[in-house]
């Protein structure tokens, strides 16, 4: 008897909306007082971010990639069995956050999907990968036939306030200087091919280091802001991703090498961190790492959103094709670390 | 969907301000009550809303998890994964979908799925309408055949939301964003939830024949008379009814294993076939689970 749970899962869809409004760290840099002692720029390899005009917010973000995503899909809005939204941020005016409802009823009723199951998952710059993760399971197990999994991240507000309050060349908003705004969302569904589905994927949190990186309202209450000790971060990812990546890699009869994977793309933090982690990769498996893709350099970090972005873009410039296969790596506060096994289907963007 | 209700943790303290004070206390009495090793816990879920200074990252779960000192080395042969899930009152609902989701798929064997809300500063406030509490259930895979037979979600397809809560991420007024929540509550609110949910209850129950007299309902309870009115609508006996708002008050995100927790105390499981589970939401959405006693749960 088949074992229904032996089936996979692939992303059948993708859709990103970026705000028109294209900052350059440069000008970031000019609206700060505290001139920092180093170039920015160089330091991270990030040339510009995108932030959002005054009208738009973390809904817009979210409903108009999901709208670019249905365009792109072979579901109507009628067929979605479920919408999950994955956003750090959840504003819905320029300035409000919303608590209830939560984001998905909103992005599940202006997109008139009224029949979809609908629930949010907050889970730090991993919201995608976790959503990514229950939906995979909800479709094997039969709970669902396909989904959306989909994220507005509207998280300029933090390098607003970043360019307000930094003090010193080491602030704890430092990092909140390379973010940059975006909307991501994808449908899932049943492979019907191995040259097009998740292979796998797995997740684990590392709660022992729960207080490296912290959202929250700034000191005086008036503006949201994210703390990160991004050195200690860094160096824990540094650390862990590659015997996490092993485990999963050895549980699955998988190796993380050239020859079995055409791309790896890891969270997008910086380029030099970027580097430095694959660095760790070649130490650790003694073997060059598959060529790394890149969206940090043109769109800052986008926070749940990056991998996403980061996939269209490359498709956009030709280099993913169908049947590309991507070794994906998420690494985020909590600190939530994640593996995902992909072999791209045919996306139209 | 071979999954059961294992154990189940409350806390009540008045004294307690803090969301994650109550969620970690829930969680320990959970584990505590379901005598199961700490370090076999595979995923954490929370599903409060309403949390300590408003933090947006990272998830409540993985503080949780960080404080019951739960595989905290990723070095461990054994992980647990972290994460929080918002969908109101109907989050408990939601959660035992995904937890299920996950068993079946061999992805966990045991899930703590806790909640708790209270007021961001602390400090009392008359506009939160919620009762500051925590709690927490453990849902654990089974070979004792299906307990979560049915699930059932349902969102009107009209603007009104009923309950919007929020707070300003740029503030300029005296009230500090990360001590303070607004909500925005129609009149009529109460009112309407209690008709749809009373309207589509009515039709899960006529679809699944389940005998009434043996089924307990335990439902999100927006003030004294709400539960005991949707009950009424559809045939069910007040007494069949689990009745926590006069003790506890709406206890929002805890109220459904509030609800378990408080039933099974009381020996009130006893001679049940069935529990009702009915989380409702602002938006406005109601989620049904329907959950099938085993013997043991009557003891």
């Amino acid at each position: 008897m088949a074992n229904k749970f032996l089936k996979k899962t692939r992303i059948e869809s993708l859709g990103v909306y970026f705000p028109k409004k294209k900052v350059s760290t440069k000008e970031i840099l000019d609206q700060m007082n505290f001139k920092l002692p180093f170039d920015l720029e160089k330091v991270t390899g990030i040339k510009n971010r995108r932030f959002r005009e005054a009208s738009e917010n973390s809904f817009i973000l979210a409903s108009k990639a999901a709208k670019k995503c249905l365009g792109k899909s072979k579901y109507k809005k009628s067929d979605l069995d479920v919408i999950i939204n994955t956003s750090i941020t959840q504003s819905k005016e320029k300035f409000k956050f919303m608590f209830e409802p939560p984001m998905s009823l909103f992005i599940k009723k202006h997109l008139g999907c009224h029949s979809a199951l609908n629930f949010d998952i907050s889970n730090a710059c991993a919201g995608m990968f976790t959503g990514i993760y229950i939906l995979d399971s909800m479709i094997k197990a039969g709970v669902v036939k396909n989904g959306m999994v989909v994220s507005g991240e509207c998280i300029s507000p933090i390098a607003e306030n970043a360019i307000e309050e930094i003090k010193k060349p080491l602030d704890d908003q430092l990092a909140s200087l390379t973010v940059g705004d975006s909307g991501a969302a994808i449908i899932m569904d049943e492979s019907v091919s191995k040259n097009g589905q998740i292979n796998y994927i797995d997740i684990m949190t590392d709660a022992d280091h729960v207080d490296l990186c912290v959202g929250k309202s700034n000191s005086k209450g008036t503006q949201i802001a994210m703390y990160t000790k991004s050195s200690e971060l860094s160096e824990l990812g540094k650390k862990i991703w590659p015997p996490f990546s092993n485990e999963i890699l050895k549980k699955n009869k998988d190796s993380l090498s050239r020859k079995n994977y055409d791309f790896i793309i890891l969270h997008q933090i910086s380029v030099r961190t970027i580097n430095s982690y694959l660095k760790c990769g070649e130490k650790f498996f003694k073997t060059k790492m598959p060529e790394t893709l890149l969206s940090v350099d043109e769109f800052g970090n986008t926070s749940s959103t990056s991998h996403f972005i980061t996939i269209y873009k490359n498709i956009k410039n030709g280099k993913l094709k169908k049947n590309s296969k991507i070794f994906m790596v998420s690494l985020s506060s909590g600190v939530a670390i994640g593996c995902l096994s992909l072999s791209l289907s045919d996306l139209k963007i | 969907m071979n999954a059961i209700i294992k154990a189940t943790g409350i806390s009540t303290s008045k004294k307690i301000k803090s969301s994650l004070d109550h969620a970690t206390i829930a969680s320990k009495k959970c584990l505590e009550e379901a005598t199961i090793d700490k370090n076999k816990i595979d995923v954490i879920i929370n599903i409060g809303v309403y949390r300590d200074e408003n933090l947006s990252e990272p998830a409540i779960a993985t503080f949780i998890q960080n404080r019951l000192d739960i595989n905290l080395s990723p070095f461990n042969s054994k992980t647990t994964f972290s994460f929080d899930l918002r969908s109101g009152a109907c989050g408990l609902i939601y959660a035992f979908q995904t937890a299920i989701s996950l068993i079946n798929n061999k992805k966990a064997k045991n899930i703590l799925i806790s909640s708790s809300d209270s007021y961001p500063s602390e400090r009392k406030n008359k506009f939160f309408p919620y009762t500051t509490a925590g709690a927490a259930l453990l849902v654990s895979s089974s070979n004792k055949g299906v307990h979560f037979s049915d699930f059932f979600f349902r969102t009107s397809e009209n603007d009104f939301l009923g309950l919007e809560s929020f707070s300003y991420t740029k503030d300029n007024s005296k009230k500090h964003l990360g001590k303070n929540i607004n909500f925005k509550i129609n009149d009529s609110y109460e009112k309407i939830i209690q008709e749809y949910a009373a309207r589509e209850v009515k039709s899960f129950l006529e679809e699944k024949k389940i005998d009434l007299e043996k089924t307990l309902f335990i439902s999100s309870q927006l003030s004294e008379k709400f539960h005991y009115a949707i009950a009424e609508s559809v045939g069910l006996k007040k007494n069949n009814v689990v009745n926590l708002y006069k003790r506890f008050g709406d206890l929002h995100t805890s109220s459904l294993t509030f609800g378990y927790h408080i039933a099974k105390k009381e020996k009130r499981l006893k001679g049940k076939k069935h529990i009702l589970f009915l989380g409702v939401s602002p938006g406005i959405s109601i989620a049904l689970a329907l959950y099938k006693l085993s013997l043991d749960d009557s003891l």
